[in-house]
């Protein structure tokens, strides 16, 4: 078990320099110059010019590179020209609002995808399946974008329940959980769905019913126990997917989270803030997963008997 | 069969339910309606407002019985725009949406009252100019910093000589020769030419009069935060929002409110909603779209203020189109463009024409300027003229993120006098490349005019970052230099009248029209200055409850 969570560890690191390197060439070879975008039009060659060496922006890339991996090492994500600040700072300060939504959003889409997927595994073939086929699809197919400002205009503007956007309360989550959740709830209902229908028709569950077990135990002990490994990579995938991903519904609800950071920092060329925040969600991500693999093997046994080998 | 019986099924169940579902919600909704009436309006608007201002409630219980003669405001004001605050130091930047926040947080030299043109005074309580090269400044006493530092005459000549080395400032302080402080409360300053515009530019925001001590101490950006203004920037949350806190040691005249957020809402629906729901108090930039909603919601207002942003099509004459360097094609172009068209296109109407290439509203706009009709007929008599009988090829550069689709318009206009123009458009940033290469045809420009000598300068003098024409023109340039120096308003001002004909002759900038700003408010907004130069004043903003 230490052993394969070192290794998974070990490997981490050749994720982070890979992606590290990746982003800072792409924001490199990208059309545009920072150093205007921080000197503004007017100023003159000279400012551009002196600017430029001020920033290293005159050594090559490779150079810069590792430039900036020495200071990642030692905890220093880079210097933010947008907001002249820290980007380590820049990035901690949204990261609560990001793990917040993500954690809010992973909730809601297991409540609602959880029994239905369920429900339409134990009757397949039904209407009652194919009702949940089509809701599912619906939320995939309806755009983030509007579900959000459909619910803002019917719980805020009608209702007046929940702020319209930003973040100053908790409950200034729940919309936005929402949208994100309900985007996500139609993959984890199929997939919650085709992995119980596997499970349920092995032999060990006539087995067990035929001992006499209640139909109720036979799903929950027996056969969702089973079920449970795609489903955790499901929900693990779209957890880590919310953290970097859900720009438009954080730009729709004005939420102050990561995705709506770097792409900002896109737009104006801020590389340091695009790389480290980059890395930082990458290195989360990873983590996360990680923690995913190893909730496996409580679920399974099996597989638990395979990472101690 | 039975599969297909039950996907109908599931379908007809999914709609019903979708449908019953909206039934659900108007009822709700006259519900909420009656809610609303029977008192809990207040309470809908002061949703952010923190309630530990015991005085402001108790009042505001007391107001029914009393005579309707006091007036209680909220303890907090929230304004919304596309963007926050997003530089901390004034002098990084020239913003107009950081300039809102440096007008709060700190105080320029001298100020301008926007509606007549006259520069009253701030930080220096009166002036004098023995000659003129030479000004001298007698500043206000007692005055301190959001750090209790006091402020003095040592502050003004740091924040001069600090804007000089700066990019974004260093233009407005370049006349400057040398400052001396007389006393700690008397300022010298002696230009090395003639300057008209110098006081103009003392009003900036971006020249706010910053805290030497506080540089030292904080840094360049949380140092240059601190001011002397009415308010304190006590939280930022970079590209989210930005808490201001009345500094009640305020030497001037203090504000009612006691605390301003102005805050990001990118999304422009979801902003006007907010609005709506009276979580904020303000909304700036009502997208055309949007405004039906605010004028039609009685309880809040509409403003539309004619602005001195000027949108223009910028035909590149440094020689990458070699028809674009005859002069006769471009005043074919202009007479080809019919502005009321594209008005309605792009803005729904919400904009107004221009009249030669200096917005109406800018102090050395001149009525007897002669500008360009819609004319096509002589359009393409000029365009024969000018050996362009068969037609012109040209190229429009611009950023895929503004006006989609409506440059069509345009390209169909200027088909009618045999221009075939080609859109290219890319993201902002190979655009931006693009411009600053000078590779391109024409572009759409836009400018918000401020002090006439700067904005024209930052246009259309030789190797100025912002002049997308690329007009390299010494007569032009001798001629903007002579005008600033002049300081007799009336020869001034005609001389800008005559640098404005001379331009629009030239025929390199096409006007398209004056933007209008739509802002939303709430009814019992008051104490707001906007300004058609975007240069608003919140600082006295205050909402009746």
């Amino acid at each position: 078990m230490y052993r394969y969570v070192v290794k998974r560890l070990l490997m981490l690191l050749l994720v982070i320099l890979g992606v590290s390197f990746l982003i800072y060439a792409i924001m490199d070879l990208a059309p545009g110059d920072p150093v205007w975008q921080i000197l503004g039009e007017d100023a003159t060659q000279e400012e551009y010019e002196a600017m430029r060496a001020e920033l290293g922006f005159d050594r090559p890339l490779i150079i810069r590179y590792g430039d900036y991996m020495w200071g990642l090492l030692h905890g220093d994500l880079g210097y933010s020209y947008k907001y002249s600040m820290d980007v380590m700072e820049l990035y901690l300060s949204r990261l609560p609002a990001t793990l917040l939504l993500a954690l809010s959003a992973t909730i809601v889409s297991t409540l609602i995808s959880l029994p239905l997927g369920i429900y339409a595994a134990l009757r397949q073939g039904s209407w009652q399946d194919n009702v949940t086929a089509e809701f599912s699809v619906l939320g995939l197919a309806t755009p983030n974008f509007w579900v959000g400002l459909m619910l803002i205009i019917i719980f805020s503007l009608h209702l007046g329940w929940f702020h319209s956007g930003g973040f100053t309360s908790w409950q200034d989550v729940i919309l936005p959980a929402i949208t994100v959740g309900t985007g996500h709830t139609a993959l984890t209902t199929r997939t919650t769905r085709s992995s119980m229908i596997d499970v349920i028709r092995q032999d060990y569950l006539m087995l067990a019913r035929a001992k006499g077990v209640s139909e109720k135990k036979v799903i929950r002990r027996h056969a969702l126990k089973n079920a449970l490994i795609p489903i955790i990579t499901a929900t693990g995938i779209q957890f880590t997917g919310s953290l970097g991903g859900s720009v438009i519904t954080e730009s729709v609800f004005s939420w102050p989270g990561v995705g709506r950071l770097v792409v900002d920092a896109i737009k104006s060329q801020d590389i340091d803030t695009v790389t480290g925040s980059i890395i930082m969600t990458a290195m989360i991500t990873s983590i996360i997963l990680l923690i995913v693999d190893l909730l496996y093997a409580f679920v399974d046994p099996r597989i638990k008997a395979q990472y101690n080998k | 069969m039975q599969n297909f019986r039950n996907r109908f099924i599931a379908i007809c169940m999914v709609l019903t339910m979708l449908l019953s579902f909206t039934g659900c919600t108007s009822e709700t909704k006259s519900e909420t309606v009656e809610q609303l009436s029977s008192g809990t309006q207040q309470e809908a608007q002061q949703t952010s407002a923190t309630s530990d201002t015991k005085q402001e409630d108790k009042s505001g219980e007391e107001v029914p019985s009393q005579e309707e003669t006091t007036t209680t405001y909220k303890d907090r004001v929230v304004i919304a725009n596309s963007a926050t605050l997003a530089k901390l130091d004034p002098q990084s930047n020239n913003t107009g949406v950081n300039g809102h926040i440096y007008e709060m947080t700190h105080n320029t030299l001298v100020s301008c009252d926007y509606n007549t043109n006259e520069i009253i005074p701030e930080l220096a309580k009166s002036w004098e100019q023995p000659d003129d090269l030479t000004y001298i400044f007698h500043l206000e006493e007692g005055v301190t910093f959001h750090n209790g530092e006091p402020f003095t005459a040592k502050d003004v000549i740091y924040t001069y000589q600090r804007a000089a080395e700066q990019s974004y400032q260093a233009a407005k302080v370049q006349d400057i020769a040398s400052m001396e402080a007389l006393d700690d409360y008397t300022v010298k300053i002696t230009l090395q030419r003639t300057n008209a515009e110098l006081l103009d530019n003392f009003c900036s925001p971006n020249l706010s009069i910053l805290c030497e001590k506080a540089i030292t101490e904080k840094g360049d950006e949380w140092g240059a935060a601190v001011g002397t203004g009415a308010y304190e920037l006590t939280e930022w949350m970079a590209d989210d929002y930005t808490l201001l806190t009345r500094n009640d040691n305020y030497w001037g005249e203090l504000p009612v409110t006691r605390e301003i957020v102005y805050r990001k809402i990118a999304e422009p629906s979801a902003r006007v909603i907010a609005l709506q729901t009276g979580e904020v108090d303000i909304c700036l930039d009502v997208p055309a779209s949007e405004a039906g909603y605010v004028s039609e919601d009685e309880n809040l207002r509409l403003l539309e203020i004619p602005s001195t942003k000027l949108v223009y099509i910028a035909l590149n004459t440094n020689g990458v189109n070699p028809a674009l360097t005859n002069e006769k094609v471009r005043q074919a172009l202009n007479y080809a463009t019919d502005t009321e068209g594209l008005i309605l296109a792009l803005k729904e109407g919400y904009a107004s024409e221009a009249n030669g290439v200096i917005p109406q509203g800018v102090w050395g706009y001149s009525d007897s300027v002669q500008a360009y009709t819609y004319d096509p007929e002589k359009a393409k008599a000029l365009l024969s003229e000018a050996g362009y009988a068969d037609g012109v090829e040209l190229s429009l550069s611009y950023a895929d993120s503004i006006y989609p689709g409506v440059f069509e318009v345009l390209q169909a206009q200027w088909a009618q006098v045999g221009v075939n123009l080609t859109l290219n458009t890319n993201d902002s940033t190979t655009t931006g490349d693009q411009l600053k290469d000078g590779s391109y045809d024409s572009t759409i420009a836009m400018w918000s005019f401020s002090s006439i000598d700067y904005s024209l300068r930052a246009l259309w003098y030789s190797g100025s970052g912002s002049n997308r024409t690329l007009i390299a023109d010494p007569t032009l340039d001798g001629m903007l230099d002579a005008a600033v120096g002049e300081l007799d308003t009336e020869k001034r001002a005609a001389a800008y009248a005559e640098i404005s004909q001379y331009m629009t002759d030239y025929g390199a900038m096409i006007p398209m029209y004056i933007d209008t700003l739509l802002y939303g408010e709430n009814q019992n907004v008051e104490g707001v200055v906007y300004n058609s130069n975007i240069r608003h004043e919140f600082t006295y903003v205050a909402v009746a409850e």
